[in-house]
């Protein structure tokens, strides 16, 4: 038996008395052998701690590790108090709860992520990852995490999270002092506080910035900490921590780097046979099949009334993609090409939901802003366009409302049966949010 | 809570509390380096934190948390090695303190980098894999019963999981080797 395997089988209690026999002798002659026990011994324990993890998932029990006797021996000789504090400290092996946060809120945000993401979810361990958007998550130990898109964020336990890219405002009251954020080079412990976190965009390196109250930075490799107090930062690399003083207060006061305005409802599907109310309200549907009357496009408005384009560096139009439940994906090419129109006709400007196919705004109507894929296999996520046509379009319609037109130009392929409509969400979509715009006003981190 | 201690220049109840459930982890798998199985593991530390929470007046700051509660820690699971040994073979108090030796060393940080390479790590795995690796933990008969709906034995299982977790152990060594470089 090679040695690596004789300790496997030891820790899981598959040894005969002569293997055991065995392996103390070996264990006691060579070091390495050791440095590799222990090594198995610590993957054992985190098995273990994901088997645990994954055993409270609903429909499962969860595990139950202790024996009454010995917890009655601990009751009996030690007290009351000692007991909920044993309870307390013991609870996440024991008592594992199945929910470490709730999601807060969201505003704009799109997830791809295996928890649940509608807000007042219950989130279990695991990774969120935030495409776009900011959403709220509060800690059941009360920390609130502020994270600003695109990011991932682990969730671990009530008093624990991993930031793995991105950036999040961290806030903690006094009831969760001690709340861990970790990064991929380094982590912070709060003392009471809000602080900011930024994981640099090769991951390799985290900016830490105290807000209000102090927290402490630890590098793990090099072992050296830094407490940080009001006004001071710390940074992060693979190799070193670096701290900062006196950093000047704007930092904190900065303008938003994103802005996002919504269209307040202004959307609307138009079908080529007029009946526009056979439409769920909910969802913006595109189609294009020349051959029959269901041809569809979507028409939308923002109001630029409260944007200064001046300092915008660059525009994006976000929509959700949701599964429109009609038609066959079969029936279309691989991928399909969509386009995004700029309505320059004046006299269109005051379109209504109830306007029929020729009147309602049209890509005759407007302008090519820009065009996106989606290919057949993907019914949800979050597509759009970020084109300098889309800025300068919405620089020359400064300060009004401007009108854009979705369509889909690829058609369907030879067969049978009808062929897909894609959605995207409106306004009122319970989940997904409805388009946006969305102005970075300074340097934007590469998607 | 309690006054059983209230030396106001050491560490509160409620910062022992926070301490002892972030090492948790870290002193578990400590345990776990010295101790024969699970059971022993569960009872020692909670024995250790009985006596932590009682000689914490010792503990000056936090930072001397981690060493401190390893000494508590490696005194419990050789005493309960020693009651152990009148009912099996066990490996000799030498080597297990040679082994507890080896394990003094791990950080926090240390234990939540392998965490995080064995999260990648076992993803990779085919699910029906992934469910053998996690099944001794899953109580008593779990890997018999995976092995009966199988048709296979259960030293065959035994011996597939040892090779599953070697693979497991490799992928974490180079991720982690990775990481560090």
């Amino acid at each position: 038996m090679k040695h690596a395997t004789l300790i496997h089988r030891y820790l899981l209690g598959d040894v005969t008395e002569e293997d055991v026999r065995k392996l103390d002798r070996l264990l006691k002659e060579d070091s390495e052998l050791r440095r590799e026990f222990v090594f198995a011994a610590t993957t054992d324990a985190n098995l273990r701690e994901v088997a645990f993890e994954r055993a409270v998932e609903p429909a499962k029990r969860p595990p139950q590790v202790h024996t009454p006797k010995s917890n009655r021996r601990l009751w009996g000789t030690l007290g009351v108090v000692v007991a909920v504090l044993l309870l307390i400290a013991v609870r996440p092996l024991f008592f594992r709860p199945e929910t470490v946060a709730t999601l807060d809120s969201s505003e704009d945000a799109a997830w791809e992520s295996s928890l649940p993401t509608l807000p007042g979810s219950q989130l279990a361990p695991g990774l969120l990852h935030l495409k776009s958007g900011i959403a709220t998550i509060r800690f059941d130990s009360g920390a609130e995490v502020v994270l600003e898109a695109p990011a991932e964020l682990e969730l671990l336990t009530p008093m624990r999270t991993k930031l793995l890219s991105g950036s999040a405002v961290i806030e903690v009251p006094e009831a969760a002092i001690g709340f861990v954020v970790d990064t991929p080079s380094g982590y912070a412990v709060d003392h009471g506080t809000q602080f900011a976190v930024r994981v640099g965009e090769d991951n390799t390196s985290t900016e830490f910035e105290v807000i209000e109250g102090e927290i402490s930075v630890y590098h793990p490799l090099t072992n050296r900490s830094a407490r940080l107090g009001q006004r001071q930062a710390a940074t992060t690399t693979r190799h070193d921590l670096t701290v900062f003083k006196d950093i000047p207060q704007e930092t904190f006061d900065a303008a938003p780097k994103v802005l996002r305005i919504g269209t307040n409802g202004r959307a609307s599907t138009f079908l080529r046979n007029g009946k526009h109310d056979r439409i769920p309200r909910e969802m913006l549907q595109v189609k294009n099949a020349p051959s029959a009357n269901w041809d569809r496009r979507a028409v939308f408005s923002f109001d630029l009334s409260k944007v200064d384009l001046a300092d915008v560096r660059s525009a994006r139009l976000r929509l959700n993609q949701v599964p429109s439940g009609k038609g066959h994906a079969a029936r279309m090419p691989l991928v399909s090409t969509f386009a995004v129109y700029g309505l320059t006709d004046p006299t269109k400007k005051n379109w209504r939901y109830t306007d029929s196919w020729e009147k309602a705004p049209g890509p005759d109507d407007g302008t090519l802003l820009g065009r996106f894929e989606i290919p057949r296999s993907q019914q949800q996520g979050n597509v759009g366009i970020k084109t300098a046509t889309l800025l300068n379009f919405l620089r020359s319609k400064s300060g009004a409302i401007v009108t854009l037109i979705l369509v889909r130009e690829t058609s369907v392929i030879e067969g049978e049966g009808r062929s897909l409509v894609h959605a995207f969400a409106s306004d009122t979509h319970p989940e997904a949010t409805g388009p946006k715009l969305e102005f970075s006003l300074s340097e934007e981190p590469t998607p | 809570m309690s006054n059983i201690h209230d030396d106001p220049s050491g560490i509160s109840e409620s910062e022992f509390l926070r301490l002892f459930v972030r090492h948790e982890a870290v002193l578990r798998a400590f345990a776990r380096s010295i101790l024969p199985d699970w059971t022993f593991v569960d009872d020692a530390l909670q024995e250790a934190s009985v006596t932590m929470w009682e000689k914490l007046g010792q503990l000056e700051d936090q930072d001397g948390f981690l060493p401190w509660a390893k000494v508590i820690l490696r005194f419990k699971c050789l005493s309960a090695i020693s009651k152990a040994r009148r009912d099996r073979v066990l490996m000799s108090n030498e080597v297990l303190e040679l082994l507890a030796d080896e394990a003094e060393t791990m950080t926090i940080e240390h234990h939540s980098i392998v965490r995080q390479a064995l999260r990648i790590c076992l993803s990779q795995f085919s699910e029906s894999q992934q469910e053998l690796l996690l099944a001794p933990y899953a109580g008593d008969g779990k890997v018999k019963t995976l092995a009966g709906q199988c048709g296979k034995s259960v030293n065959a299982f035994y011996k597939l999981l040892g090779r599953l977790r070697d693979k497991l152990g490799e992928c974490i060594r180079g991720r982690m080797q990775r990481e560090m470089a």
